[in-house]
């Protein structure tokens, strides 16, 4: 790739890169052109330079202590290369149990990146809710009222645990050989399993309570429109921080609440609210690798 | 984008990564003297960093071979994206993760938030330039592993910035400001010292 050199703009952003030696050759054109034009960017190509000697120097430092590698290494390597042959293993086709220690791994990091109370937090206000469903005598007001709050808590716990503020970035992204976007997807995912279960749960009681509905009407008062808002809240989320997507997903809700007949027909499980979800779900798994 | 493409933005020479494309091949296919071959080119440098991230002689064995065994797992994969003593780098980075996870010693630090790279202030590049190269060693010492690390990808195995967002799994511009945080925090070192001499 050859860029123009842009004598307006100084060279920053490549000068560390020209110092190693490892940029293409039109790109290093177009930078040494801007250099012999340009005090400042030579001055600082001259620190990059005593740094990348510094950093030379420790490599030799330490290349001339450390001993040379071990042929019992390779050895032992070929050995177990020899021994994963025998038991089946095939390069390029990693094993299904692999995949699922790696998965498992991804989600447990999660687990200690979502805030600790997010958990307990969410099961409670679903116990509120229960209590309050319970003190109702009709069954379709007590599945919205169940509703209500599994959205709440589903906006609320994303908005929490997929803004920049949760990221323990880079330690997370160095600990797992997984892109940004699929940590956020499996965090979401974790998220919106737990709050499904939980929402689950509640319509189960529900029912139980009241008799008169189905697991499948009561669930379908809150499961679109608690994805789309947990979808939504992730969105704002990764563009403008937790208390933005916090903000944003409870004014909705209050919305809802006090919206009237209107609002209420449009807050339901259908197709084009489970597109809604889908989309704003792409949008913040496509934003996601800008956070870092 | 194809593979001839990335390889020119990554500004890798083509006659050298086709060379390593036909060594990753025989090593898939179980080759032990491709195998061989990857150790006799690789595994001094391969054990250089590895040592760069943990300083204990068994460990960097240990995550040598385990690089090793990996890089024949994935050879089927390798693509000449970047050349192949990249993508053995990423392998025991990755690995050496691992290692450092399993045996529950202090992973990486987090070296503080890394914010966008600002530009340069010709002070600290000043300071930089006037140093010698024994100070610049001890300064080097005492960055952060995770800013050590991308001083030392950058500068001694030379890898160019579309293989270090590959290596590290970062956006260009993290590398960029982390290079240049990694910039900021030698200054800080060096100025350290020269405060502990006064």
């Amino acid at each position: 790739m050859s860029r123009r050199a842009d004598p307006a703009r100084h060279a920053s952003g490549d000068l560390a890169a020209y110092a190693a030696g490892a940029i293409p050759p039109g790109q290093a054109a177009a930078v040494a052109a801007h250099l012999r034009a340009c005090p400042a960017c030579r001055a600082e190509l001259a620190g990059w330079r005593a740094l990348a000697a510094g950093a030379r120097a420790l490599d030799r430092e330490a290349s001339v202590a450390m001993p040379p590698p071990d042929p019992a290494t390779l050895r032992r390597a070929w050995a177990e290369i020899e021994r994963r042959r025998a038991c089946g293993w095939r390069p390029g086709r990693p094993a299904a149990a692999r995949m699922l220690g790696l998965l498992l791994q991804l989600l447990r990091a999660q687990i200690r990146v979502v805030p600790r109370g997010v958990w307990p937090l969410s099961a409670a206000a679903v116990g509120a809710g229960l209590l309050l469903a319970a003190a109702v005598p009709r069954a379709g007001v007590a599945g919205t009222l169940l509703g209500l709050i599994v959205c709440a808590i589903g906006g609320v716990s994303v908005a929490f645990s997929c803004g920049p503020d949760a990221e323990p970035c880079p330690d997370l992204a160095h600990s797992l050989p997984v892109p940004p976007r699929l940590v956020l997807l499996s965090r979401l995912g974790l998220l919106f399993c737990f709050d499904t279960l939980l929402g689950l749960g509640g319509s189960a009681v529900v029912v139980s309570l009241h008799g008169a509905s189905s697991l499948w009407t009561v669930s379908g008062l809150w499961f679109g429109p608690f994805l789309a808002l947990g979808a939504l809240s992730a969105v704002l989320a990764v563009v403008w921080g937790s208390v933005a997507a916090a903000s944003g997903t409870l004014a909705l809700w209050a919305v809802r609440l006090f919206g009237g007949p209107v609002v209420a027909a449009l807050w339901r499980t259908n197709g084009p609210v489970l597109g809604c979800a889908a989309v704003l779900l792409m949008v913040a798994v496509a934003w996601r690798p800008r956070l870092a | 984008m194809s593979d001839a493409v990335l390889r020119g933005l990554a500004g890798v020479d083509g006659g050298a990564v086709d060379a390593d494309i036909a060594l990753a091949r025989r090593l898939a296919a179980g080759d032990r003297a491709a195998m061989e071959e990857v150790y006799a080119r690789h595994a001094r440098a391969l054990l250089g960093y590895i040592r760069h991230r943990t300083s204990d002689p068994g460990l960097a064995e240990e995550v040598l071979q385990e690089t090793l065994v990996a890089a024949w797992q994935g050879a089927a994969r390798f693509g000449g994206r970047s050349s192949l003593r990249t993508w053995l780098i990423g392998i025991a980075r990755r690995q050496a993760l691992q290692a450092v996870r399993r045996r529950r010693l202090p992973l990486a630090d987090g070296a503080g938030p890394e914010g966008r790279a600002t530009p340069d202030t010709e002070p600290e590049s000043v300071m930089l330039a006037a140093a010698d190269r024994e100070e610049l060693a001890a300064a080097m010492r005492g960055l952060s592993p995770l800013h050590r690390e991308v001083i030392v990808l950058t500068f001694v195995y030379g890898l160019s910035y579309p293989e270090l967002t590959r290596c590290l799994g970062v956006p260009l511009g993290t590398v960029k400001s982390r290079l240049s945080n990694a910039k900021r925090a030698m200054r800080a070192a060096l100025a350290g010292r020269g405060g502990e001499r006064g």
